[in-house]
């Protein structure tokens, strides 16, 4: 019961991006949002961390979204987009010490206690060393890295992340996603993904939905959601699913055999 | 490993260099001039007059009346104006998350122009002290400028973005500009008038313009202050700031008013002093980093001592014709901005 959505509409302009889509998310569980571009992915996050005003209803932990006020959200919901902006002149703790704003009286400043939690984040995720390195000079998956330590530093019971890996090469998507995935397991947080990778989407998923035209169309276990036959009609590409380990791995096919 | 690293503040070193500026043009200010005084007994002076302090100047009562009825005004107009403007232009940037934002694109200096030279054209400006016209209605066309530049750039509505209002500025300064040569040059003798409140300058009568700013500069830049943190939870951008439980549009606009309320009063008393609020919050983000808990309260202290010096040259460079201040702080404040600019290998705003 960490994340409930309801009948979740949102239009932008005279369009509906999202058409009534629920979601159940446990706590501590990991959903990952699979689809094609354009299926409304980015724009159901952006509705449950209240970005974009919507219909039907949203509950996070037992409390109703409408209700609450951009600060409560925020200690509920951190957010980690696709493409952070990147503060000028700021320092990688300064960065993530951003994170206590949501709980920080107005016109208070971080102090102590807060500074201490800040470098522990840093720590947890192997960043101490960075921590006095100005934000825009870390490489792309030091930053998604730090953003995931602000997110730790919010305090927050639910991740939201937005194609977090997208921009990363192979070794950094995996190390993000296992410092996400170490964030779910020593903190208990939920985690809410959308993701273009199928393999690492179904990696750390216990339960995937996959959107198209603002709806979802297919939910269930990665094993489920992961059927060739769903991937390819709402992908518009042949796939294989290759079950290896366990696992499910994704493969593109060639439209044509080559000879 | 647990890092030592420590949050950003405002380092006492950094303080104490901002307000040894000030005391510095302070000194420097009042002491030089056509008339030079003794520096230490214009100090002296100066500390005779902090409450509690009693100490014997040695200067003549002439000299004291130099100091206290005609150069320590203007002083600390220069002091007063200066930190406007930067304040201002380090709010500007910071509020629009853009290095080059600076509280006259928003159509300020424009409008407090035509202001202004609806004034010289009505021949207004022979009244007395504060209630000059050519301050007020100068004050009044930045209102009115800025008030338009809001109202069509849709500050506080839903979804309306922060290039919309600058786009919007760019248009009603246009406008204003466009209006105020048209009252040029239909009367063009006041070209030359219009030409030098243009360039800026800082004459003082008595204390009249100082107390007519001081009440803007204390208010504004308190709620500017007051916002800092909330203006460094913004430069991670609109979308993560309110992930963050921040309501940007409400940041930007209280923060932009009070900016813009503060750089029209500074205009309506000096004329448009361009390049402070740029250079200024430039210098100390190239020194101590962006944040702006450290850079607002700086910009003020060395705004104050950037202006006052630059006045300095300007009333002494060329004795006794005195120079457009804005002539100075471009002439100086370039020089000096790319000399930092290149002596400091960090990359900043």
């Amino acid at each position: 019961m960490s994340v409930v959505a309801r009948d979740v509409t949102v239009e932008l302009g005279d369009r509906r991006v999202v058409e009534g889509v629920d979601l159940r998310v446990d706590a501590g569980g990991w959903l990952s949002i699979i689809g094609p571009n354009g299926a409304g992915k980015s724009t159901l996050l952006r509705a449950l961390l209240g970005l974009v005003p919507h219909g039907g209803s949203i509950a996070i932990d037992g409390h109703d979204a409408h209700d609450m006020s951009r600060r409560q959200r925020a200690q509920r919901l951190a957010y980690l987009p696709q493409s952070p902006a990147i503060p000028e002149g700021m320092r990688v703790l300064d960065y993530v010490l951003l994170g206590v704003n949501p709980r920080l009286a107005r016109g208070a400043w971080p102090g102590g206690a807060e500074a201490a939690e800040a470098r522990a984040a840093l720590a947890q995720f192997g960043l101490a060393d960075l921590a006095r390195r100005w934000v825009s000079s870390l490489s792309g998956g030091e930053r998604q890295l730090a953003l995931v330590a602000r997110a730790l530093v919010q305090r927050a019971s639910t991740l939201i992340l937005d194609e977090p890996t997208t921009a990363l090469d192979l070794g950094h998507q995996v190390e993000v996603l296992e410092a996400v995935d170490d964030l779910r397991r020593r903190n208990g947080v939920t985690v809410i993904a959308t993701m273009h990778d199928l393999g690492l989407a179904g990696e750390h998923a216990d339960h995937m939905v996959l959107m198209a035209g603002g709806r979802v169309v297919a939910g269930g276990s990665p094993a489920e959601v992961l059927d060739p036959g769903l991937i390819s009609r709402h992908y518009g590409a042949s796939v294989d699913v290759i079950v290896h380990d366990g696992r499910h791995l994704v493969v593109p096919l060639r439209r044509t055999e080559t000879p | 490993m647990i890092t030592t690293a420590a949050p950003v503040r405002l380092r006492a070193g950094w303080l104490a260099a901002g307000v040894a500026a000030v005391i510095t043009a302070t000194v420097l200010g009042v002491g030089l001039g056509p008339v030079s005084l003794p520096l230490d007994q214009v100090l002296l002076e100066l500390l005779d007059h902090v409450p509690g302090i009693s100490v014997d100047s040695g200067l003549t009562p002439i000299q004291a009346d130099i100091v206290w009825e005609i150069r320590f005004p203007r002083v600390v107009l220069g002091l007063v104006v200066g930190s406007m403007l930067a304040i201002s232009g380090a709010s500007y940037q910071a509020a629009f998350r853009n290095p080059l934002a600076d509280p006259y694109l928003l159509g300020i200096a424009a409008g407090a122009g035509m202001g202004a030279t609806i004034g010289f054209v009505a021949d207004a400006g022979d009244a007395v002290g504060v209630f000059d016209a050519v301050p007020l209605l100068a004050f009044a066309g930045a209102l009115s400028a800025i008030g338009l530049t809001f109202a069509i750039g849709g500050v506080g509505r839903r979804g309306s973005a922060p290039v919309t209002l600058l786009l919007a500025g760019v248009a009603v300064a246009s406008f204003f500009t466009a209006a105020q040569t048209y009252l040029v040059q239909r009367d063009a003798e006041v070209l030359r008038q219009v030409y030098s409140w243009i360039l800026g300058r800082l004459s003082t009568d008595g204390w009249s313009e100082v107390l007519a700013v001081v009440p803007y500069a204390l208010v504004s830049s308190a709620v500017m202050l007051w916002h800092r943190r909330a203006l460094d939870v913004l430069s991670v951008g609109d979308d993560e700031a309110q992930s963050l439980g921040l309501d940007p549009r409400r940041v930007r606009t209280v923060v932009v008013l009070a900016a813009s309320l503060s750089a029209a009063a500074a205009v309506a008393v000096s004329g448009l002093i361009g390049f402070v609020g740029l250079i200024v919050p430039h210098g100390i983000r190239l020194v101590v980093g962006a944040s702006n808990r450290v850079v607002l309260p700086l910009s003020l202290l060395f705004g104050a001592a950037f202006l006052a010096l630059a006045d300095l040259v300007a009333r002494t460079v060329e004795q006794p014709a005195e120079l457009p201040i804005g002539v100075v702080t471009a002439f100086v404040g370039a020089p000096f901005f790319l000399v930092v600019l290149r002596t400091t290998t960090r990359v900043q705003p």
